[in-house]
């Protein structure tokens, strides 16, 4: 049923996609439970999630917090081993590839998370920080390497002259936009971007995403885009995947989601995101209580036990991925 | 308009600066109580007075570092009704959080100091005060939520201990009748079942719970005015929803006042009746909330509003404002927001700009306001935003 769903999604867009996520599962064990009592649980991080990345294009992914965002991107990173369930990029499986193209495919997937200065060596210029992910290809001297760095912080909105000083000499912004530069620098295919705006200014926020625009449009690069903004989300995307306790609810063209919310997860985020002005109404879908633990995940539909709309049968069957318009899929009983 | 430069102000107080406050106090009486009997002791009314319940003047609080005097606040102004909310937006550093903390004295010691102003709380000056008055009015009458839930609360207590703590600070009551309060308490925040939960801990709640339990911490000893500060922004979207809701009703059920401090417009849209948007330590424009999203009449309000990428419509390219927020290390003989402004104007860059009133209770420091207000410089797509929420 999950590939049905990638492959709808790949023909509906016309080419093969860059990166299929298929069925992923990812999860850990962990120890919870009173001092002497300790039990070891299954956390089920990602429990079902599928998706295509196409070129040139921006798949989000929206859901609350541990809704299993950042595993999938770990995953699609090759840091989190996948516990079932594949990701192929541009067709092969990421199991299947050799030394030498886990090393190709390292430099053309990149990443920029929310706070990068914690991945920043502060003793270190950020010259060196921004050609890290360069040494991977050995044809690339140390010269080439600084013109490189060089050129992309250009590409980003800094000065070529910035190579040469430390993190703590930028502001926030400007960090990010050291971030996104290192990310650009090893010319990239897809870029993984996890909340990379969520910890700015307003005012910041909007320069960082122009950019992140303008770059895709003139080099051509994929993004996977985490946030829990709503509207960014919107600003930014082709297509989006609504993502609850580990698993894709709802997955459709951007514009036909903000639409057309159909199931009921999308409508109470929509319901309760924050309004763009005082008089507006939003149809009113509200959940009850408070999310499940991911160790312990309702069976049926997961969200049985907050849906409004919930019937006897969501207790009891995990409903099915259907397609419910061109380019956009549910998995809910009420469909 | 009347452009407050020239309202002559009482000559004999010091340090008068043309604060939004002043503004609202005589301009805008919508939801007001005019005061029976003149009991002001301000000497600062030109005629008729109304004593709002919290009233800021001209406060100006400074922090000293080893890289100078920060001017956090730079004469800071508004009113604050029973039973209304006001909200308080602005960027990181813009002075949000120590115009809160300064209403409170709870200003960080010892490198940060309120040089000036005053605060009049329920008709008394909060700054006269001595640090064991200032004790009991906070928690009591003044209530703080502030943005971390689990850094309020202390694992190793029953949050049941805790809310009768903060009772026991301001009320004499039995054992008996202090349970009955912080049961009633954890009721009126909505956590289920609150007989049986008195008893158990912190971490036995979850994050949307524990902050429930903030609240019921703030609201125990019925404040008259409750300061949340950031108050919802580590909560994820559908509990943000539930506990803004939560807010409103108790807002309504208590009379409280509320003041909201966010740098988050949609909070500003949903929650609040008035804003204050705050750049560099100054509120830079003051209105009722459908004024503010629908003729901004400051140019740092108009690009804030057209730079948040919009849930409800497609948006193309946003307006970003160049440059990064001023520093309150930095003086400016000019406009603070000069340098990033794209109204700027020679003298935007030379002398400090006006208070200039736009309409009734709508004000702005900006040479230009009137322009702005008039809405001739603004983007096509906030403009089809608003005709589209207004239909
Ligand atoms: N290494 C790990 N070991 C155990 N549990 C983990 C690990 N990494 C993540 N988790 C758990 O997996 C779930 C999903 O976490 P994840 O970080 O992917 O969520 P997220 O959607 O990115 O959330 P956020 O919006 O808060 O970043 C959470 O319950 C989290 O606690
Ligand atoms: N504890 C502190 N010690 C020294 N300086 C401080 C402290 N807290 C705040 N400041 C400084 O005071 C100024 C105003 O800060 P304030 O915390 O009021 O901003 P804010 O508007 O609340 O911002 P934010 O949205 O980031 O909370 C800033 O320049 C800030 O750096
Ligand atoms: S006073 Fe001048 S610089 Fe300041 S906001 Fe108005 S137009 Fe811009
Ligand atoms: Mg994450
Ligand atoms: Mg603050």
């Amino acid at each position: 049923m999950t590939t049905a769903q990638a492959t709808a999604v790949g023909v509906a867009t016309n080419g093969p996609p860059m990166l299929r996520v298929n069925d992923l599962h990812v999860f850990f064990n962990v120890r919870r439970g009173p001092l002497l009592r300790r039990k070891t649980l299954t956390l089920k991080a990602v429990d079902g999630v599928s998706f295509d990345v196409n070129e040139g294009e921006t798949f989000s992914i929206v859901g609350e917090s541990g809704c299993g965002k950042t595993t999938t991107a770990r995953a699609v990173l090759k840091v989190e081993t996948p516990t079932s369930g594949s990701i192929l990029w541009q067709g092969r499986s990421l199991e299947d590839i050799d030394e030498q193209e886990t090393r190709a495919y390292r430099s053309a997937v990149q990443a920029v998370f929310q706070d990068p200065y914690s991945s920043m060596n502060p003793r270190l210029r950020v010259g060196h920080f921004i050609t890290e992910p360069l040494l991977l290809n050995s044809s690339i001297d140390r010269r080439e390497r600084r013109e490189r760095a060089q050129a992309a912080l250009q590409q980003v909105g800094l000065r070529a002259e910035d190579v040469d000083n430390f993190p703590h000499e930028f502001s926030g912004g400007q960090r990010q936009r050291v971030a996104i530069a290192r990310a650009i620098a090893s010319s990239p295919r897809l870029i993984i971007l996890d909340e990379p705006v969520s910890s700015l200014d307003v005012s910041i926020r909007a320069q960082i995403m122009n950019l992140l625009k303008s770059l895709q449009e003139v080099q051509g690069f994929s993004y996977l885009f985490i946030a829990h903004h709503l509207g960014t989300v919107r600003y930014m995307s082709q297509m989006v995947g609504v993502m609850y306790l580990g698993r894709m609810m709802e997955l459709s063209e951007s514009e036909e989601l903000f639409g057309n919310p159909m199931h009921p997860y999308t409508q109470a985020l929509f319901t309760a995101a924050l309004p763009d002005h005082p008089d507006i109404e939003r149809k009113d879908v509200m959940l009850r209580n408070d999310v499940a633990a991911a160790t312990d995940i309702p069976g049926g539909c997961r969200l049985h036990t907050r849906c409004p709309f919930a019937k006897p049968v969501c207790s009891e069957v995990e409903p099915e991925w259907k397609q419910v318009g061109p380019n956009h899929w549910t998995a809910c009983h009420l469909y | 308009m009347v452009d407050l430069k020239s309202v002559k102000l009482d000559a004999g107080a010091p340090n008068i600066s043309l604060w939004p406050g002043n503004a609202i106090a005589h301009d805008n009486v919508r939801g007001s109580q005019w005061a029976a009997k003149s009991n002001c002791k301000s000497n600062k009314c030109l005629g008729r007075l109304w004593v709002a319940l919290l009233e800021v003047t001209d406060l100006r609080t400074h922090l000293t570092s080893r890289r100078g005097v920060n001017r956090a606040v730079k004469g800071v102004g508004f009113k604050l009704d029973t039973g209304k909310s006001l909200g308080i937006v602005g960027e990181s550093g813009s002075g949000k959080s120590m115009t809160a903390l300064s209403i409170l004295r709870l200003v960080p010691q010892p490198y940060a100091r309120i040089v000036g102003g005053s605060i009049r709380f329920d008709g008394e000056e909060l700054l006269e005060k001595s640090e064991r008055e200032m004790r009991r009015i906070r928690g009591g009458s003044i209530a703080i939520i502030l943005q971390d839930p689990i850094a309020s609360l202390n694992p190793v207590f029953s949050i049941g201990y805790q809310i009768a703590e903060s009772v026991r600070i301001h009320q004499r009551l039995s054992g008996e009748a202090q349970l009955a309060k912080v049961v009633e308490s954890l009721r009126r925040v909505r956590v289920p079942s609150p007989e049986a939960r008195v008893r158990d801990y912190p971490h036995q709640f979850s994050g949307g719970m524990r902050q429930r339990v903030v609240g019921a911490i703030a609201i125990a000893c019925q404040p008259k005015l409750l300061i949340a500060d950031e108050a919802t922004t580590a909560l994820d979207t559908t509990i943000q929803a539930q506990y803004l809701d939560l807010l409103r009703t108790l807002q309504r059920e208590l009379n409280l006042a509320l003041l909201f401090i966010t740098h988050d417009f949609g909070i500003i849209a949903r929650m609040c009746d008035d804003v204050a948007v705050m750049y560099a330590g100054r509120i830079v424009e003051y209105a009722a909330v459908r004024e503010i999203f629908n003729r901004p009449a400051h140019p740092y309000t108009v690009a804030l509003l057209e730079a948040v990428p919009k849930v409800d419509i497609r948006v193309d390219r946003l307006h970003a404002i160049p440059g990064a927020p001023s520093s309150g290390y930095v003086e400016h003989p000019g406009c603070p927001f000069a340098p990033r402004c794209t109204f700027a104007i020679q003298q935007c860059h030379v002398a400090p700009p006006p208070l200039t009133t736009v309409a009734p209770g709508h004000t702005a420091e900006c040479f230009r306001a009137q322009e702005v207000y008039a809405g001739a410089h603004r983007h096509q797509d906030s403009t089809d935003a608003s005709a589209r929420a207004g239909a």
